[in-house]
């Protein structure tokens, strides 16, 4: 598990120490660095952007060689509006006004 | 330099497990190296390969001339020896365990280095929840080869759809032969430009379609006009076994980036549900940032290792833990190790990587001079 979860600040994860020295499994590599993101952030659904199966579910049922992944979770963030907006930078049009059009 | 060509005094690579399995026989094609798989399911009920992957490996052979597949009594066990990918006209019925996109995945990254122009039909089921759908390689997997110079008479041709569980599809792709790719250099993102959408239904009211654009529209419009979905309707004889639906999303960034989302029906959804599905995948992936989509990290890390001896970078996303097998593997295969830092590192809270590698050079020396 992450060492620094009760600390405010930081650390970069050393990816290239991860996956090329260490023996964690992908899963426990990711899941490790979404656990760094819990404690420095403070958001509590932010590890349902990636929708990981929990130690106990592993093993339970197969493991599908497959490239996509679950849906976002059915969350009612998705009917936040401060939650939407948080997108609109990612747009070309962030930072102009998109109300009214319809 | 590594060859094409295989020889057999190359060293074995040796794995355990049924995952990974594609691209692993992937790498060992394109490597010219043996590999051995043990382990498949052996701790399972019913053991060993299933039989979308016995099919899968019936389809390499097709695709190659001179490879020698063994596999165990029980089927735990696959020693693969690869030969030469020779291309032509394929034709492969896919089973209806899995879709068409579980064996396209893997056949794109080696089509352009066959001996010939690839033409290979599949039949099966077109679209469903595991694999990239045969829309989503059509719009995203094959332009996400354009930088590396793989795109010029480049296409999949959706002939009939099929949905899961009966299938019925029908796919034609066709790749011509590349010399060798050229180096990625893709480090700005840009922001998102446009959406394009596929709102496809078979077998079901065609109103679904429409339903679905509607819904997906709900959510997208408050933040970009240029948005087109296009209602994709198959009748008759195209339209497969099955009903069934499905909104594949793709945003496009200023930069050429490409992200994409598809949500497909299921037993007590509706459109609505589908495309909202759809349109909270695409956004929550936009946001992973990096200038490829999360789905196609695999395919283009493999691209980069491949490319001229030369430094190629490309900005992406967190990667996912397929990517992050894949890195190993490459490893494992042809020795390369990326160069993996923070692409923002003054800004904390930014996850996206700058990955780089030095490619090997990989030059296809079974093509064909026309």
């Amino acid at each position: 598990g992450p060492s620094d979860e009760s600390g405010g600040r930081r650390r970069r994860r050393d990816w290239m120490k991860l996956i090329y020295q260490s023996t964690l499994s992908p899963d426990e590599i990711i899941r490790d660095i979404d656990g760094q993101h819990d404690a420095s952030k403070g958001v509590e659904d932010d590890d349902e952007l990636f929708t990981l199966k929990k130690d106990s579910t592993i093993g339970a049922s197969e493991v599908i060689d497959q490239t996509k992944e679950a849906a976002p979770s059915q969350d009612q963030q998705w009917e936040d509006e401060d939650w939407l907006d948080s997108f609109r930078s990612l747009f070309i049009t962030s930072g102009q006004s998109m109300d009214g059009d319809d | 330099m590594p060859s094409a060509v295989p020889f057999n005094s190359q060293p074995l690579v040796r794995f355990e497990g049924h995952d990974h399995f594609r691209n692993r026989l992937v790498l060992s094609i394109l490597s010219g190296k043996p590999v051995r798989i043990d382990k498949i399911r052996s701790d399972d009920k019913d053991p060993g390969l299933r039989d979308y992957e016995a099919s899968f490996l019936r389809l390499l052979e097709k695709l190659t001339n001179g490879s020698h597949v063994e596999i165990s009594y029980t089927g735990t066990s696959v020693l693969f020896r690869p030969g030469v990918l020779s291309g032509g006209v394929v034709s492969h019925d896919c089973p209806l365990s899995r879709s068409i996109g579980y064996f396209l995945e893997a056949v794109v990254p080696l089509a352009p280095f066959s001996k010939q122009r690839l033409e290979l039909t599949l039949m099966g089921i077109t679209t469903d929840s595991k694999d990239l759908s045969a829309d989503l390689i059509r719009t995203v997997t094959l332009p996400t080869l354009a930088p590396f110079g793989v795109s010029e008479g480049v296409e999949l041709k959706i002939r009939k759809r099929g949905a899961a569980p009966g299938g019925g599809g029908e796919v034609q792709f066709v790749c011509p032969v590349v010399k060798q790719l050229q180096t990625l250099n893709f480090v700005e993102p840009g922001k998102i430009k446009r959406i394009r959408g596929i709102a496809h239904s078979v077998r079901v009211s065609p109103q679904f379609s429409n339903r679905m654009i509607e819904a997906a529209r709900g959510v997208l419009n408050r933040f970009i006009p240029d948005i087109y979905l296009y209602s994709d309707v198959f009748k008759g004889e195209e339209s497969g076994r099955s009903p069934g639906y499905a909104l594949s999303l793709i945003a496009e960034s200023s930069t050429d980036a490409f992200h994409c989302a598809e949500a497909v029906s299921s037993p007590g959804t509706t459109p609505e549900d589908v495309a909202l599905e759809a349109t909270r995948s695409l956004l929550t992936e936009m946001k992973r940032g990096g200038c490829v989509d999360r789905q196609h990290q695999c395919l283009v890390l493999l691209y980069m290792v491949l490319g001229s001896e030369d430094v190629g970078r490309c900005r992406m996303g967190e990667l996912s833990p397929r990517a992050i097998q894949h890195l190993r593997d490459i490893r494992a295969f042809f020795g390369t190790i990326f160069k993996i830092s923070p692409a923002e590192p003054m800004d904390r809270e930014n996850t996206e990587l700058l990955l780089s590698c030095v490619g090997v050079g990989y030059v296809n020396a079974n093509r064909t001079l026309a």
